[in-house]
């Protein structure tokens, strides 16, 4: 009995301990440590945090996030914050998560040197936000259901009788996919945006919980074809030879593809704002691109930044023009709209 | 003869004041924070698509509590009274679900859709249901067996005289112990219809996922925290409604009455019965985890040497906190079943369920905001939060697991002690936890499987830089080839059973030492 309970003390002695020299360990390392939140695959964001502080010996202390909790954990610990704020740098997968810190006003402006050549769409016109690293939506299809003849090429033959329930979509209210759609709506106009939307609910669209989940649902074979990311469709591509993928509205006419940059703000109030700004001027750099074109295939958006042969570039894909900050204002207003969409689907 | 003269010892208020402080505060500060949430309550019923959605979650929550009340109640006594072939391995193995994430197993479940080209059937209401069925299984075989193995074999005995043995069985031994079955269905309720990661996966809407979709994806907290308040709601009266039930309910324990003597019931048709026990929990456990690993299985087994690798710093971290955290969920537990038992204070014990229906991400939300202050630094930054987090969360169980144990001890016992001038500590330490001592460590085990398991709550407060187990597999999961995903879950549920497989080791360990054997 002795022995358990002495075990038991032991344990919750150590607990307390190990709580204290955590809270310890803050406080020392405080003057060289830099807090990132990042909802980018903890995959790809690790390595490229653990060189920056290889190369500049500054300690970063992540917190990553996850796909079951839809990538959202950090932003809400952003906002929970927001009257003490921990984090020095939020690192995001798109642009719309930092377009709600900027709302809550939770940012503070930094024009980092290493972005100049960043083309100005993709970057904040007063520096709150700076985009890099870009993702392009693309649809991913099976070739054994699909031959080359028959492949969508716009997001319009998605509403064609060919692709009846043949076609998946992730969840409208979260992550890429919703951005999406609020840029169909910039550049369609509400009324035009609402009936592709309508006509994809009749044509039997089917509702994925994530773009991974379409990704799955392609390679698989239970879907002919379904909208995802670049990332994504390099991932199946290099997982499955039975599935490809295709850039949408291409055509001269065409509407383009909508191009998701990774995008990296500081955050107002933060304890490390020195060192933020270092990360973020790492970050920025055509070398960090590189190692995103590499590990995720991610295009730089640094003019001239040598990347492997399999990413491709930017200059050959006809972009869907829009404006950033407007697109997640549009967002904010559709929102009500996608949830009734999205239930409506039950 | 103490009830009158029992005062409450002040130690006990201590840690029971220092749970409201640390625990309970938060969220009543998120409530008031939110304040505005009634007319955001109100605002949930005007949507066209709420009352279908409520009704769903509650369909799901009663489908899945009955369902898996019934077949676990079946279970539970043919493993527990009956002496089918390897019981005892049999007993162990259902258990296995208990250990996964009911998220991995949705994704075995679906690996089993695809591979009997049947995907739509488990993309849906019944996917939900079957996954959560099998999630729950091990936790209705378990409260619904240990009471139909602690039933009085005297009973049984005098019916025996008049009646055949499927009578008494049914007469005496299963609808004596309904307290027990109700429990089971009320506490697979809460589960169920607290469940985000199940139905979001499968596609299937419920409250659950509202509450989600407005934290994460409208960042509107005042009407997620009004969903989650009728959440709650729901969960109590369920808890409420079976409260005199539950206090009754010989929950994961069994009584020290009946070790002595193992009465079973014969079976005229052993064989087959093993045979359908065995066939079972091959189709509904074997099968879809054979099925969630065949690939890794069928390739280089060297991708388990590099998750391990990339993993081990995780696990080791996750190990060591869920240690911890299970410590002071059993000091809380046994204060509150202490309470409840010994001096019929019973306001603890329904604090700690009024936390454990608190959704886990409502939870977090919570923590993050009270501890969030300068003040609060300390367990902001440390894993203090999340030892605050798992304490707060899984004390329920604990204090179930104790509290029907202690109803077995004759309190006659303490209150001799304690007229004879024994202290408080010293009753404790020489009375109660030598009695106790086996499900003390039951309750160990289960806080720290449900410790190591939690995502939810976990990635919502853990301090920056700290590499936690369910945090790294499912960051990782999000984009990497599904041979590696495998290897991950693989090593996961390796280190889980070998960590179990050593406190089951010590615990029998123990109780050789002290002259017991186990049944």
């Amino acid at each position: 009995m002795k022995k358990i309970s002495l075990l038991l003390l032991s344990i919750a002695s150590l607990g307390l301990l190990s709580a204290c020299q955590s809270s310890t360990n803050h406080k020392t390392e405080a003057e060289k440590v830099v807090v990132v939140y990042t909802s980018v695959d903890q995959v790809f964001s690790e390595p490229v945090l653990q060189a920056f502080e290889k190369k500049t010996g500054i300690k970063v202390k992540a917190v990553y996030d996850t796909e079951e909790t839809k990538s959202t954990g950090v932003l809400n610990r952003i906002i929970a914050e927001k009257n003490h704020p921990r984090c020095d740098v939020f690192w995001s997968g798109d642009p719309m998560r930092t377009a709600v810190l900027k709302k809550e006003g939770l940012l503070q402006a930094y024009c980092s040197p290493t972005a100049k050549d960043i083309p100005s769409v993709f970057k904040d016109n007063k520096c709150m936000w700076t985009g890099f690293s870009a993702r392009a939506r693309v649809l991913l299809y099976n070739k054994t259901i699909l031959n080359e003849n028959n492949i969508p090429h716009s997001i319009f033959d998605l509403t064609k009788p060919t692709y009846k329930g043949q076609f998946a979509i992730a969840n409208p209210l979260f992550g890429t996919t919703t951005f999406h759609l609020a840029a169909l709506f910039d550049i369609l106009g509400e009324t035009k945006a609402k009936a592709l939307l309508d006509a994809l609910k009749q044509n039997g669209v089917v509702i994925a919980t994530s773009n991974g989940d379409v990704k799955q649902r392609v390679v698989s074979g239970e879907v002919a074809c379904g909208l995802t990311d670049t990332d994504d469709a390099f991932e199946a591509v290099k997982e499955s030879k039975d599935v490809s993928y295709v850039f949408l509205d291409q055509g001269d006419s065409a509407i383009g593809t909508l191009i998701i940059p990774n995008t990296v703000c500081l955050i107002k109030g933060s304890p490390h704002t020195e060192y933020g700004k270092k990360l973020i001027d790492y970050l920025l750099q055509c070398r960090t691109e590189q190692i995103l074109a590499k590990s995720c295939a991610q295009m730089p958006l640094h003019k001239g930044c040598e990347v492997p042969k399999n990413v491709p570039s930017l200059d050959k894909i006809k972009p869907m023009a829009i404006d950033y900050d407007k697109t997640a204002k549009i967002l904010e207003k559709i929102q009500p709209y996608l949830e009734q969409w999205e239930k409506s689907m039950q | 003869m103490g009830k009158k003269h029992a005062v409450i010892p002040y130690s006990f208020l201590a840690i029971f004041v220092v749970f409201i402080l640390f625990i309970v505060v938060p969220i009543a500060y998120l409530l008031t924070e939110t304040g505005q949430s009634i007319n955001y309550f109100v605002q949930s019923f005007q949507d066209s698509f709420f009352p279908a959605l409520l009704l769903r979650t509650i369909i799901i929550g009663f489908t899945v509590s009955l369902l898996t009340t019934i077949v676990g109640s079946l279970l539970g006594f043919f493993l527990y009274r009956t002496s089918i072939f390897a019981s005892g391995i049999l007993k162990l193995l259902w258990i296995i679900p208990l250990l996964l994430s009911p998220y991995i197993e949705a994704v075995a479940i679906k690996k089993v859709g695809i591979l009997l080209s049947m995907p739509h059937l488990f993309y849906s209401f019944s996917g939900v249901v079957l996954t959560l069925f099998i999630a729950y299984l091990p936790l209705a075989i378990v409260i619904t067996g240990i009471a139909f193995y602690n039933t009085g074999r005297n009973l049984e005995e005098a019916a025996y005289l008049n009646a055949p043995k499927y009578k008494v069985a049914w007469k005496i031994t299963i609808l004596s112990n309904k307290h027990a079955i109700f429990s089971s269905i009320a506490l697979i309720f809460i589960f169920s219809v607290s469940s985000f990661s199940v139905p979001s996966y499968m596609g299937v809407n419920v409250l659950a996922t509202d509450i989600f979709t407005h934290f994460a994806a409208f960042y509107n907290y005042n009407y997620a925290v009004a969903q989650s308040i009728l959440l709650v709601f729901l969960c109590f009266l369920i808890l409420l409604g079976d409260t005199k039930y539950i206090e009754k309910t010989a929950f994961f324990t069994k009584s020290n009455t009946n070790t002595n003597r193992f009465y079973g019931f014969s079976l005229k048709n052993k064989i087959v019965v093993s045979f359908v026990l065995w066939g079972l929990w091959l189709i509904l456990i074997a099968f879809p985890i054979v099925t969630l690993f065949f690939n890794l299985f069928n390739n280089n087994l060297s991708e388990l040497f590099t998750v391990w690798h990339i993993l081990f710093p995780a696990i080791k971290q996750s190990v060591i906190l869920a240690l911890i955290a299970s410590v002071f969920i059993v000091v809380i537990g046994y204060v509150s079943a202490f309470l409840s038992i010994r001096y019929h204070f019973k306001l603890f014990d329904k604090i700690l369920l009024f936390v454990f229906a608190v959704p886990s991400i409502v939870f977090g939300i919570a923590l993050i905001r009270f501890y969030g202050f300068s003040w609060g630094e300390i367990i902001y930054s440390s894993t203090a939060i999340l030892i605050i987090g798992y304490t707060g969360k899984y004390s329920f169980i604990a204090s179930k697991i104790l509290g029907t144990s202690m109803q077995q001890i004759n309190i006659s016992l303490d209150e001799v002690a304690e007229l004879s001038g024994a202290k408080l500590w010293k009753r404790i330490y020489y009375i109660w936890l030598p009695l106790l001592s086996p499900v003390i460590f039951l309750s160990f085990i289960t806080g720290f499987i449900f410790s190591f398991k939690e995502l939810s709550l976990t990635v919502m407060v853990y301090p920056p830089g700290m590499n936690l187990l369910p945090v790294k597999v499912y960051t990782l999961m999000a984009n990497t080839p599904r041979i590696f995903i495998e290897a991950m879950l693989f090593v996961v549920f390796s280190v889980t059973l070998f960590i179990l497989a050593i406190m089951w080791m010590i615990y029998i360990w123990w109780l050789h030492k002290k002259g017991r054997v186990y049944k």
